[in-house]
């Protein structure tokens, strides 16, 4: 079940070219006056298509920079990333990205903000509005359409920045830790919501969380990343097929999983 | 070891209960009720009158200042003669124009030097060196360069305000959280139209907030520019009635200052409500 991450890169799917390619990225960074850090220690991975792999670490591990790297809005010290073998030179609306603190804009209303993406690729309104509709009925905020963000709760929130980063369909769905700020209820249903998503859309994501958890509970594969600087630690295939629910968080694998990467971290 | 039990029953507050009780007015931060908020607010007022009243008949008592009765006598006056409407809008306009101007530069300006570190390393020497220049002192010059009519008072407006505005709505720029510029990005936005969807609607409240503060020291400005040179205006004005010693009349202008500040403050704030009410306080 689990395997070290050896020098060779673990080839995913079947034999498939891999939707996302990470290749040994390396990622320093020069504070004022202090010497270099090296946050990232050539970190190699692949997602496969409609795949959802998980990045699990603790602080400091270098997993949101890994996240800003793929989405193109850092430059890897050296090291590349691919998305169907094109290089990434730089952030684009083929990698949809959400962050935790939802980052919506407070001045346009729900649909506006689902609507944006749509906006920057020129797209005419009408089919934007028929594309906005069709994404707010994916992610049940219909009857929010015309609401403004801050009148929406934090879970509500993260649907809306996530229907829009799927709204110019992207190739690849960047997460970094999108359901860290809600409460411990709100963020269970949320997970729920991403899996139904995720098997509805067929889309092709990328997780990072701190919760050895979630990253069992949502990834059809786990990355657990060591921190300072960060790298590869593990690389685990979790074992419950696309279908599970949230009776899988009893299931004796799912503990066993749990406790195994919580020892690899090496937290209590 | 042992504790008097004075001592432990100090710390705890004892009969009184625990804890540091609030006081219903003076607690940090703290709201207080709506009828106090008024009442605190109509004392400072009758309080700022009373003692304008008291400086005038009792404390000095010497012409040039006029209790309240007398400067509203003079500021009937003043718009009997029909000057006060003519020296209202010739200052109105000048500021209006010379602060349009002001603005629309310290916007331009600040908002690239907030947003992007190139424009900072270029501007943020030659503006943090021209702001301490006393823009008051180049007044002689400007009455060279730009003549004695509205130009000259127009310059020093924009010369006295414009790098405060720039350097405040840099800071305003930066503000901008950098997940949303980002986050733009990502869905495929080019620069040019962050600047225009994510910057620049984030920034229009806090632009706005700085226009109210420099706009009160553009006024300062614009009286000195008309004190040196002017045929007509509320600086010009001040000048004639100095003149004169009609000190209620001075007073009445005074007054007509304090009047058209608030009016624009309270026309500004309604403005950022109106345009960014995502943002209200």
């Amino acid at each position: 079940m689990v395997a070290t991450n050896g020098p060779a890169a673990v080839e995913p799917g079947a034999g498939s070219a891999p939707k996302l390619a990470v290749r040994d990225v390396v990622k320093d960074f020069r504070p004022a006056r202090s010497a270099v850090v090296r946050a990232i220690d050539g970190i190699t991975f692949d997602v496969a298509e409609h795949e959802l792999v998980c990045l699990v670490g603790s602080s400091g591990c270098g997993k949101s920079t890994l996240l800003n790297i793929v989405a193109g809005l850092e430059v890897p010290t050296s090291g590349s990333v691919e998305v169907d073998g094109e290089r990434v030179v730089g952030p684009g609306p083929d990698r949809g990205m959400v962050f935790q603190t939802y980052s919506l804009y407070p001045w346009r209303t729900v649909a506006e903000n689902v609507g944006f993406g749509l906006e920057c690729v020129g797209m005419r309104k009408r089919a934007r509005a028929e594309r906005v509709h069709e994404l707010l009925g994916i992610v049940g905020l219909t009857k929010f359409a015309d609401h403004t963000p801050n009148q929406l709760s934090g879970g509500m929130r993260q649907r809306v920045a996530i229907a829009r980063a799927l709204a110019p369909e992207p190739d690849v769905l960047l997460l970094d830790e999108p359901f860290g700020a809600l409460d411990a209820q709100t963020r269970r249903s949320m997970q729920d919501f991403l899996l139904t998503l995720w098997r509805r859309t067929r889309a092709t994501v990328l997780f990072v969380t701190h919760d050895i958890g979630e990253a069992i509970y949502l990834g059809s594969r786990v990355l657990v990343l060591a921190s300072h600087p960060g790298r590869v630690l593990a690389e685990i295939e979790v074992p419950f097929g696309a279908g599970h629910g949230p009776e899988v968080t009893r299931d004796r694998r799912y503990l066993d999983l749990r406790d195994e990467i919580e020892d690899l971290l090496g937290t209590p | 070891m042992t504790t008097t039990a004075s001592t432990a029953t100090r710390r705890r507050g004892g009969a009184r209960g625990r804890g540091r009780k609030q006081h219903a007015l003076l607690r940090l931060r703290g709201d207080i009720p709506v009828a106090a908020r008024v009442a605190i607010a109509v004392v400072s007022i009758v309080a700022l009158f009373g003692l304008w009243w008291l400086a005038a008949d009792v404390l000095v008592n010497q012409a040039f200042l006029p209790n309240p009765a007398d400067t509203v006598d003079g500021l009937r006056a003043l718009w009997e003669s029909g000057d006060l409407a003519t020296d209202v809008q010739a200052s109105t306009v000048r500021i209006a124009e010379g602060y349009a101007i002001s603005l629309a530069v310290g916007v331009a300006l600040g908002v690239l030097i907030g947003s992007f570190r190139s424009v900072e390393a270029f501007w943020e020497s030659p503006v943090g060196f021209l702001r301490y220049v006393p823009a008051t002192a180049l007044t002689p010059l400007f009455l060279v360069a730009f003549g004695l009519g509205d130009d000259s008072k127009v310059a020093l407006v924009v010369a006295g305000t414009v790098f405060f505005n720039t350097v405040m709505i840099a800071d305003v720029a930066r503000a901008v959280p950098r997940e949303l510029i980002d986050t733009a990005y990502t869905l495929g936005a080019g620069r040019t139209r962050v600047l225009a969807r994510v910057v620049m609607p984030h920034c229009f409240p806090g632009i706005i907030d700085v226009a109210r503060v420099n706009l009160a020291a553009a006024w300062p400005l614009l009286v000195v520019a008309e004190l040196f040179a002017a045929s007509e205006g509320l600086g010009y004005r001040l000048q004639v009635l100095r003149r004169l010693s009609q000190w209620d009349q001075v007073f009445a202008i005074l007054l007509v200052f304090a009047v058209i500040g608030l009016v624009s403050d309270l026309f500004l704030r309604w403005l950022r409500n109106r345009v960014s009410p995502w943002a209200r306080p």
